[in-house]
């Protein structure tokens, strides 16, 4: 006796396990939803994102290594805060935030009209000297943010032989038996986290550029396909390499 | 070096803790039997004099205060309201007027010096000459070897810096290890790959399972940059010019202008700290602004919590040597004056396991790098200099630590961006060891240098009569 639509349909209505309700994530993912970058030394946001959470949030991870960042997520507020203008805003209500509590970012989550207000110059950088350095981290900010976006889409797009992440979900035993593999390039632990890695520790964007083009020089590349997407997506022009 | 330590040597076993709980750190504190350590202290007698004692909130303090609370007389139900609203704010007085209900005498390895107004010595001045006295114990004393604890932040890089120009042979530079935790790493990776990473040893604190006893067991003399706040103010401070216009305006102060103006005046000699004693008491008495709730804590004051505290502060700053009057100014004298022990003493008596502890002081096994009369002095009389906080914000905090580095490290990112973060704990982790629950019985250290526990003879007896006798407010 083979099953019916009908009788599928019955099934799947009688399921109660956990997961059948759907996570409740209207705090952080919403159809406004606005990722910001902020520092609360400064007291400003850094960058903002619509797009996706998890990439701004390894951003600010990778921003970590200049500075503490926190990721907020803004929800239901109709204040346009962009690239352009997100250095004059913060968030309004700041007790729930400590000054000293990390270095690595922690994601929050704010919501309504009067989440954020305009703040203008930051207080401690409106010397000229301090606010280009302000200037200058949030120039970083967006050449990591592009540079992320782009190698996670790209390796997402092309790259079927991740088995370092399988690795890590088994017993640490695995590892010291089998060798494995992040993606089918000959980076060391593969391109996805070499990016990371050279955006981490460079201290400028030229630093990090010329880290990046050795990732894909020609004598290491196996693998055209993410290299192609990588600098379609990125923006940045292909450096060949010597040969 | 002839020492005789005592201590109680480490092992899990001989403590009672909840193996499931450990795998929830933050749960360890919740369970009803509590331990007690093998050896213990000779206790206390009502009366006796301490070095410095214990004023903080967990499930152990939590069993003694919570039945005789609402008995107290008024400041001690203030001196309990400190626990539940300022935890790790352990504070013993070295100078002024600062009541309290345990008798507490100066430990004197830890005085204060006398204020010095012509004091002018710079802070990279104070800095090196601190550097050049480490490196005369190594080369009077060939068998001396250092242990750094190193969290990557303001303060301790201040010392590894300096370090780093002072020990200018390999010799000298072999005798100094790093210890630290990955975290120390993510505080600042570009300097420790440039400047630690195979340069020193490094000792791995393994999440606090190495520990202070560890290090002073295998023959290190330990060096801890705990002091970095007292000499620039407290994150207590940077905490509340943050969250300033948040309180002003729920006090009803109105418009944008005054209230930035006020806050821009925070670090300037001419705004005594009196014109922001309204937006002070809200913030000292508003729940859990700067402590760690737990499951039990009830951050319940007792009315007028807030503003007591600020008189009592206000008190400490008009009966001492040195001059407190910008806002910063008042923030600073809590941790350079009251909290001082604190940061002195808890490498030992909360990370550490030996009961006995003047060994430590005898033999300049544990140097608290900025324990010196000239930083203090440089202290004393830098407040409202642009040295301690060149503006409002955390970002300028530490201004003169951060000059430094960037004299060394040229690296603006530092300069500008980097904040103090609350690193010790990051690094020794004490909520996570295994005998987490024994750091909690800590409560004193009494004049013989030795750790009293709240279960040591006596003790309960001797908090019940001197808090139950606790009568001055100011």
């Amino acid at each position: 006796m083979s099953m019916t639509e009908q009788s599928l349909k019955e099934l799947v209505a009688k399921q109660d396990t956990i997961g059948r309700v759907p996570f409740n994530g209207s705090k952080f993912y919403s159809s406004d939803a606005n990722y910001l970058i902020y520092s609360v030394g400064v007291d400003r946001f850094i960058l903002s994102d619509r797009l996706d959470l998890w990439t701004t949030l390894e951003t600010a991870k990778i921003l970590s290594s200049k500075i503490p960042l926190t990721l907020i997520a803004l929800t239901n507020c109709s204040v346009d805060i962009n690239n352009e203008n997100c250095l004059f805003y913060t968030v309004a209500e700041k007790t729930g935030w400590k000054m000293s509590e990390n270095a690595c970012p922690e994601l929050g989550a704010v919501s309504g009209e009067d989440a954020v207000e305009e703040a203008g110059i930051a207080l401690d950088f409106k010397d000229p000297i301090s606010a280009q350095w302000l200037v200058n981290l949030q120039n970083y900010a967006f050449f990591c943010q592009k540079m992320l976006h782009a190698i996670r889409v790209a390796d997402a797009e092309t790259n079927s032989d991740d088995a370092v992440f399988f690795k890590e979900l088994l017993d640490v035993g695995i590892a010291s038996v089998l060798q494995s593999r992040a993606d089918h390039t000959r980076t060391p632990q593969g391109a996805l986290l070499w990016t990371k890695r050279v955006l981490y520790t460079s201290q400028t964007i030229e630093e990090a550029i010329d880290g990046i083009n050795k990732i894909w020089d020609s004598r290491v590349l196996r693998d055209k396909d993410i290299r192609d997407r990588f600098f379609e997506y990125s923006g940045l022009p292909f450096n060949p390499g010597d040969n | 070096m002839p020492e005789n330590f005592t201590h109680d040597t480490f092992s899990t076993e001989q403590y009672h803790y909840d193996v499931q709980a450990r795998k929830h750190p933050t749960t360890v504190a919740v369970k009803s039997k509590l331990p007690k350590a093998k050896v213990t202290s000779n206790g206390l007698k009502i009366g006796d004099d301490l070095f410095h004692h214990g004023i903080t909130w967990n499930v152990r303090t939590e069993e003694i205060y919570t039945p005789i609370y609402n008995d107290l007389p008024l400041a001690g139900k203030y001196h309990v309201d400190f626990a539940k609203q300022f935890t790790y704010n352990r504070f013993s007085p070295r100078h002024g007027r600062w009541v309290q209900p345990y008798p507490v005498v100066p430990l004197p390895e830890l005085a204060m010096p006398s204020f010095d107004p012509n004091h002018n010595k710079t802070w990279a001045e104070c800095t090196d000459e601190r550097a050049q006295w480490v490196k005369s114990l190594l080369q009077k004393e060939s068998n001396r070897k250092i242990a750094l604890y190193y969290s990557g932040g303001i303060d301790s890089l201040v010392v590894l810096i300096s370090l780093l120009k002072a020990l200018d042979t390999k010799e000298l530079r072999e005798r100094l290890t790093i210890c630290c935790s990955m975290e120390s790493v993510i505080e600042y990776p570009v300097f420790f790959e440039k400047e630690v990473l195979g340069q020193f040893k490094i000792i791995d604190l393994k999440m606090g399972t190495v520990r202070f006893n560890n290090l002073i067991n295998q023959g290190f003399t330990v060096i801890t940059a705990d002091l970095g706040d007292a000499m620039f103010g407290t994150e207590v401070s940077t905490q509340f010019y943050y969250t300033f216009r948040n309180h002003a305006e729920r006090l009803g102060f109105q418009g944008r202008k005054m209230v930035s103006d006020l806050l821009e005046d925070i670090g300037k000699p001419d705004a005594h700290y009196s014109v922001y004693k309204d937006v002070l008491i809200a913030y000292l008495e508003t729940p859990n602004v700067y402590s760690m709730p737990t499951k039990n804590r009830e951050n319940i004051l007792t009315p007028g919590f807030g503003e007591w505290y600020y008189n009592k502060l206000d008190k400490l700053a008009q009966t001492s040597d040195y001059t407190v009057h910008s806002l910063h100014d008042f923030f600073w004298q809590i941790i350079f004056n009251v909290k001082w022990m604190h940061c002195s003493c808890r490498c030992f008596m909360y990370f550490g396991d030996h009961t006995h502890n003047k060994p430590l002081f005898e033999h300049t096994r544990y140097i608290n790098w900025f324990q010196s009369d000239d930083y203090q002095r440089w202290s004393m009389v830098n407040n409202n200099t642009g040295q301690k906080i060149k503006g409002v914000t955390a970002s300028t905090y530490k201004w003169a630590a951060r000059e430094y580095i960037y004299d060394y490290t040229k690296d603006d990112w530092a300069l500008y961006f980097k904040l103090k973060i609350a690193s010790f704990q990051k690094i020794a982790p004490v909520h996570s060891y295994p005998h987490a629950m024994d750091i909690i019985d800590r409560f004193a250290l009494d004049t013989n240098y030795s750790v009293v526990r709240h279960s040591d003879p006596g003790v309960i007896d001797y908090i019940h009569h001197h808090l139950f006798n606790y009568n001055e407010l100011l």
